[in-house]
């Protein structure tokens, strides 16, 4: 478990989204046309700031048991995440259940800590609809290890890790081999990249 | 690709080959750039033209994609604000006022009547281009757009400081007369040509700078 910043509103207000290192090569922009960059690339939807609350390593939580509030039983083990781009947020937990992948969303997760995911009964475990539950179940959307480009068109490295909160299941930083930056620069994410408003 | 000290980012048209055209909003890899669609009468590169994604083997795309649909052309990618954007229609660019034309082998000439030797690559400004659109409205002079193309690798004949045969930069002023074989480059240009990528992009300011003074010079 570790504790990360707040996530700060407008991605794209933030004077510096870098905390190490950086897209340093290609900061010709004008104000006017950074402003209109801005307006243009501001994110459609800004979920409230999330309570300030201990934050959890997506690293450590993987493999974590899943268990069911209402029977006490194990039902698998979290295997990965499906991330909403517009919220910078996990939309649902992919867990496995024996040899099959299944999801539950995350309004149906009732507790996050160092030992387990609890969810409030098996029924709600169900299996993947949209085409990026199912890209993430087949392996194609994977966050941990995505290529992540600036919207510059430069690479900016790997994903290591990232920090949930785990009541909100928003996402509030994005670690990189050798940098991170705040989660709500994602502008989005797909089977090529994961793309960060950070030009 | 030139280093964190210059005033705006270079690369190599070539080194555009091959990037991949990535959504901004979907992180999707759309298409691979096959080359880069360079007008020489308005000193820009108007377009990509398009492979499938995935490599040489994927194919071509028949289509090209204008610079006005694209956000931003880096190192490692091309970027577009959505998938959409992929097939933006370019014959609705009205900037694009000059035909798109291969310039390289064409030989570079100074207006004091020196072959400087024949073009090898073009060294295009990359970075964020912005908002796009068509007819977006170009910069004022003085002021590099992502697209321009602010010089071109030659590969030296004799007269070009005694290096014949080496690749060397050639700082390209605004405007330049081009005609079906030859691109016309100021004399004065010399002193401006480079070896190394690094460094260029003031070479070429400087370069552009002495032309503007020489301007005013002459008009007083």
């Amino acid at each position: 478990v570790t504790s990360a910043d707040e996530p700060t509103g407008n991605p794209l207000e933030t004077a510096n989204p870098l905390e190490a290192g950086g897209d340093s090569k290609s900061q010709d922009v004008s104000p006017g046309r950074e402003l209109a960059q801005r307006q243009s690339l501001a994110p459609a939807e800004n979920p409230p700031p999330a309570e300030s609350v201990m934050k959890v390593s997506l690293v450590a939580a993987l493999g974590r048991q899943v268990v069911s509030r209402a029977t006490a039983e194990t039902l698998g083990q979290i295997r990965g995440v499906v991330i909403d781009v517009p919220t910078y947020s996990v939309s649902a937990w992919q867990i496995n259940k024996g040899r099959k992948a299944v999801l539950v969303d995350h309004e149906y997760v009732t507790g996050l800590g160092g030992a387990a995911l609890v969810v409030d009964d098996e029924e709600h475990l169900r299996d993947a609809v949209t085409p990026e539950e199912v890209a993430t179940i087949k392996g194609q959307l994977v966050l941990l290890g995505a290529l992540v480009l600036s919207d510059a068109g430069n690479e900016l490295g790997h994903v290591a890790d990232a920090t949930i909160d785990p009541v909100t299941a928003q996402l509030s930083s994005i670690q990189l081999d050798e940098m991170s930056f705040d989660a709500a620069h994602i502008r989005g994410f797909g089977s090529y990249a994961l793309v960060a408003g950070l030009g | 690709v030139t280093g964190e000290s210059e005033p705006f980012l270079l690369v190599r048209a070539t080194e555009l080959r091959g990037l991949p055209v990535v959504g901004i909003t979907s992180g999707e890899a759309l298409a691979d750039v096959r080359d880069v669609v360079y007008s020489p009468g308005v000193g820009r590169v108007t377009g990509f033209s398009l492979n499938k994604h995935g490599g040489l083997l994927a194919g071509p795309l028949k289509k090209t994609l204008p610079l006005w649909a694209v956000w931003a052309v880096g190192r490692d990618a091309v970027m577009i604000p959505d998938d959409s954007a992929i097939d933006a229609d370019e014959s609705e660019d009205s900037n694009a006022d000059d035909a798109p034309r291969n310039v390289l082998e064409n030989q570079v000439l100074t207006d004091g009547g020196e072959r400087l030797g024949e073009i090898d690559d073009l060294i295009v400004a990359a970075g964020i281009v912005g908002a796009p659109g068509p007819g977006r409205t170009p910069s004022p002079q003085g002021e590099h757009r992502v697209g321009d193309v602010v010089g071109y690798e030659v590969i030296a004949d004799a007269h070009l400081q005694g290096r014949a045969g080496t690749r060397l930069l050639v700082p390209l002023p605004y405007t330049l007369a081009v005609s079906g074989e030859t691109l016309m480059v100021p004399a004065a240009v010399e002193p401006f040509i480079r070896d190394d990528l690094a460094g260029f992009g003031a070479a070429v300011e400087e370069f552009r700078a002495s032309l503007e003074g020489s301007d005013r010079s002459g008009s007083a």
